[in-house]
C-alpha cells in the first residue's frame, strides 16, 4: 500500500494550497462566582449526579453510602478507598466483567463548563469496567476543578494515555423521536464524587 | 423524473409525517441555539476552528506525515485507501488475515461514503452497526436519513414493529425506554461475540498520533475494550494540528450537533491497548481532488455536525432520503455532486438561499455561496433540467426589454386576479398557500404617480 500513501500524498500536493495561518488559542477562562456549583448543574444537565465530601478520608464512607454501591454485589473499584467485590472469582479478560454492578474510578480534572471527568484507566479491565457497568462512580479532588475544555487540556496531556476519556453524564440515546433515553449501552448512572475542602 | 423535488413530492405525500419531521428538527436547531448562547466567546471559537481547519488543509501534507509518524510511534499500524475500493479491500484483508467473521461498527459516515458494509456482508462478514439509530436504519435496510440522527425519520411505532420482528419484543411496544432495552440486551450480546471493532474518527491529532471519537451511548467504547482488534476508519481531512485545538472544536461540536455542552464519551487512543492492535486507515477517495478547488475546498473543513441539516428549510421538510445522497442537506449538496455532477445535478437547486445554514456552521464554510456556485457550474456542463432552461431563457428575454416586462406584468395582474384557486394548487408552491391580493397598479407606475404628485 506504499503506492497509496505516495499517490494520496502527490494528489495533496498537487492542491498547491498557499498556507493559511494557525491561529494561536486564546480563550480566557471566565470567572465562575460558584465553579462547583456551575459543575453541579452541568454535569445534572448531562444526566449525572453530584455528591461532595469534605475530605480525602471521607472518601470511604461516602461511597459506601452510595446507593451505586451500597447494594452493588459486583465492583470493579480503581480507587483505593473503596474495595473490589468479585464474589465470583477475579476478572482476567473485559468479558468476564458482563454481569458487572458499578465501577469505581479516579478522574481529574472536572469541567464546569461542560459536566465533564477526564478519566484514564489504569488497565483494560479498568477501562471495560467503565462502560460494561450498569452504573458508575468518579472520584474527583475539587482542586482540579477548571472552568472550561481549554484549561482541561491544558493540564491533562492526553496524548501521554493509551487510553483516556472525557465523561459527561450516564451513557444516554435520542434516536427513538428523539426522545431523551438514559443508559444506552454503557452506564445507567453518573454520580461523581468531588472530595476536598474549598479553596 | 428521478430528481430531489420528485423524491421531496414522495416524502411530503404525507403531510402529517412532513411536519412531524420539520418540527423535531427544529426542536434541535433551536437546542443548539440556547447551547451557543451560554458561551458569549461562541463566534471567537467559530472563527478559530475555521482558521485551524483553514490552516491544516493548507498544509495537508505535512500534517499527514507528522500524524503517520506520530501513530506509528504511539504503536498503530497506519493505511492509506486512495479511494473506496482501496477502503473496502484493506479493511477485508485485515479481518480475514485474522479470521474475523463477526464485527461491532460504531457510527461513521466515511464507511457509509465507501460502502464498506455491504463489502463485508458479500465476503460472509457479519457487520453490526451498533449505534441505536444506525441499527435502526440497518434491520429496516435503508441508509441514514441524517448524519448525526440517522432513524430522525422514523417513528416509534416503526421501531416497535421493527424490533418485535427482529429482536421478539412485545408487539405494539412504542415507548423509547423500552424499546431502548431491548436494543440494548440485544447488542450487549453483540459487543461480547464481536471479534473486532470498526469506527470513525471525529478528530486526528498530527502532533500526537491520536485519534478522538466523540459518541454519547457508549458504543465505540464498548466495541473497542471488548474487542481486541480496532480499526479506525478516517477522511484525511480530519486532522487538527495540535493538542490543543481539540477543545476548540469539541467546545463547538456537541453544541452545534444536538445542544449538549459535550457528547457523554470523548474517547482518545494513542495506539492500542495492551495486547490489542489499532489500525487506522487514511482515506482520500475524492478529497485530494476538492482541496484543489478553490470554490469548495473549505467544505472539508466540515465537522459532521449536522446543524446545516437542523436549520435548513428544504431538509426539514424534504427528509434525508429525498437526497439520494450519502451526506444530505446543504452540506451534502455540496459534497456529492463534487462526487458525481450528473447523479447529484438537482440537489444545489434544493436550496432557497437563505443562508441559514453558513450562520450556523460552527467552523464557517459558506455554504450557501458554495451552492450558488455549484449551480452556476451545473447550468455550464447542461445539467440544468427542461423546465428550468426554458424558464431561465425566458426570464432572460422579459428581463432584457422593459416594454415586454411592462407589458406581460400588467397580463400576469389581470390574469392573477381571475385565477380559479384549483389552478392555483397544481403548483406545488400554490398547494398550501393562498395568493395574495394582487396590486391594481405596477411599482413602477404607483412610483412614477408620487413622484409627478399626481
Ligand atoms: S457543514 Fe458545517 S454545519 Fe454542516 S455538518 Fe459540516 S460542520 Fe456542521
Amino acid at each position: 500500500m506504499a503506492r497509496s500513501r505516495e499517490s494520496v500524498l502527490a494528489a495533496v500536493r498537487r492542491s498547491g494550497a498557499v498556507e493559511r495561518p494557525l491561529p494561536e488559542i486564546r480563550f480566557a477562562p471566565p470567572l465562575l462566582a460558584d465553579p462547583v456549583g456551575r459543575f453541579g448543574e452541568t454535569l445534572s444537565e448531562a444526566g449525572g449526579e453530584l455528591r461532595q465530601v469534605a475530605s480525602a478520608e471521607g472518601v470511604g464512607g461516602a461511597l459506601a453510602g452510595l446507593p451505586a454501591l451500597a447494594e452493588a454485589r459486583r465492583v470493579v473499584s480503581g480507587v483505593a478507598a473503596f474495595a473490589s467485590r468479585h464474589p465470583d472469582g477475579a476478572p482476567v479478560v473485559p468479558h468476564d466483567l458482563l454481569n458487572l454492578d458499578t465501577a469505581v474510578a479516579a478522574g481529574a480534572p472536572a469541567v464546569a463548563e461542560n459536566g465533564a471527568v477526564w478519566v484514564v484507566p489504569g488497565d483494560i479491565l479498568g477501562r471495560a469496567a467503565l462502560f460494561l457497568a450498569e452504573h458508575l462512580v468518579l472520584v474527583v479532588p475539587r482542586t482540579s476543578l477548571v472552568s472550561t475544555l481549554h484549561e482541561a487540556y491544558a493540564v491533562i496531556s492526553a496524548h501521554k494515555a493509551r487510553f483516556g476519556c472525557f465523561i459527561a453524564g450516564p451513557s444516554k440515546t435520542a434516536d427513538i423521536e428523539q426522545a431523551l433515553v438514559i443508559g444506552a449501552h454503557g452506564p445507567r448512572t453518573l454520580t461523581v464524587l468531588l472530595y476536598g475542602e474549598e479553596p | 423524473m428521478n430528481d430531489h423535488a420528485s423524491r421531496a413530492a414522495a416524502f411530503n405525500a404525507d403531510a402529517e409525517r412532513t411536519g412531524w419531521h420539520d418540527r423535531a428538527l427544529w426542536h434541535v436547531r433551536e437546542r443548539r441555539d440556547r447551547a451557543a448562547a451560554q458561551l458569549p466567546e461562541w463566534e471567537a471559537l467559530r472563527d478559530a476552528a475555521g482558521e485551524i481547519k483553514a490552516h491544516t488543509l493548507s498544509q495537508l501534507d505535512l500534517y499527514l506525515e507528522r500524524f503517520e509518524q506520530n501513530a506509528l510511534q504511539a504503536g498503530a499500524s497506519v493505511h492509506w485507501a486512495r479511494d473506496a475500493d482501496e477502503l473496502c479491500s484493506l479493511v477485508h484483508a485485515l479481518l480475514e488475515s485474522r479470521g474475523v467473521s463477526k464485527v461491532v461498527k460504531s457510527k461513521s459516515m466515511l464507511t457509509e461514503e465507501c460502502g464498506l458494509n455491504p463489502h463485508l456482508e458479500a465476503r460472509g462478514i457479519e457487520v453490526v452497526d451498533t449505534d441505536l439509530g444506525e441499527r435502526i436504519v440497518q434491520l429496516r435496510g435503508e441508509p441514514p436519513s441524517h448524519i448525526v440522527l440517522p432513524a430522525i425519520h422514523i417513528k416509534k411505532e416503526e421501531v416497535g414493529e421493527l424490533f418485535h420482528r427482529e429482536m421478539g419484543s412485545p408487539e405494539g411496544l412504542d415507548d423509547p425506554t423500552r424499546l431502548t432495552e431491548v436494543a440494548r440486551g440485544d447488542l450487549r450480546q453483540r459487543f461480547l461475540a464481536a471479534e473486532a471493532g470498526i469506527t470513525g474518527v471525529n478528530f486526528g491529532v498530527a502532533e500526537t498520533g491520536g485519534i478522538v471519537v466523540c459518541s454519547n451511548e457508549g458504543n465505540v467504547d464498548l466495541g473497542t475494550a471488548l474487542p481486541p482488534l480496532h480499526i479506525a476508519c478516517m477522511g484525511i481531512e480530519k486532522l487538527v494540528p495540535r493538542e490543543r485545538d481539540l477543545p476548540v472544536f469539541l467546545r463547538l461540536l456537541a453544541r452545534s450537533a444536538t445542544g449538549q455542552a459535550i457528547t457523554s464519551y470523548t474517547s482518545h487512543f494513542h495506539g492500542p491497548r495492551p495486547g490489542g492492535e489499532l489500525h487506522i486507515v487514511l482515506v482520500d477517495n475524492g478529497r485530494s481532488q476538492l482541496l484543489s478547488s478553490e470554490a469548495f475546498e473549505s467544505a472539508l473543513r466540515c465537522i459532521r455536525c449536522g446543524a446545516c441539516l437542523n436549520t435548513c428549510p428544504v431538509y426539514r421538510r424534504s427528509g434525508g432520503h429525498s437526497y439520494a445522497s450519502v451526506i444530505p442537506g446543504p452540506i451534502g449538496s455540496v459534497l456529492e455532486p463534487a462526487r458525481d455532477a450528473e447523479a447529484h445535478a438537482s440537489l444545489p437547486f434544493a436550496c432557497t438561499l437563505c443562508g441559514s445554514c453558513g450562520d450556523v456552521c460552527p467552523v464557517k464554510i459558506p455554504l450557501s455561496q458554495q451552492l450558488l456556485a455549484w449551480r452556476g457550474r451545473l447550468v455550464e456542463r447542461g445539467h440544468l433540467g427542461a423546465t428550468r432552461r426554458f424558464a431561465q431563457r425566458f426570464a432572460a428575454a422579459v428581463l432584457a426589454r422593459p416594454r415586454l416586462y411592462a407589458a406581460l406584468g400588467a397580463l400576469g395582474r389581470a390574469l392573477g386576479r381571475r385565477t380559479p384557486a384549483f389552478l392555483l394548487r397544481a403548483n406545488a408552491w400554490g398547494r398550501s398557500r393562498e395568493l395574495p391580493e394582487l396590486p391594481h397598479r405596477s411599482f413602477r407606475a404607483e412610483w412614477a404617480r408620487r413622484r409627478d404628485g399626481s
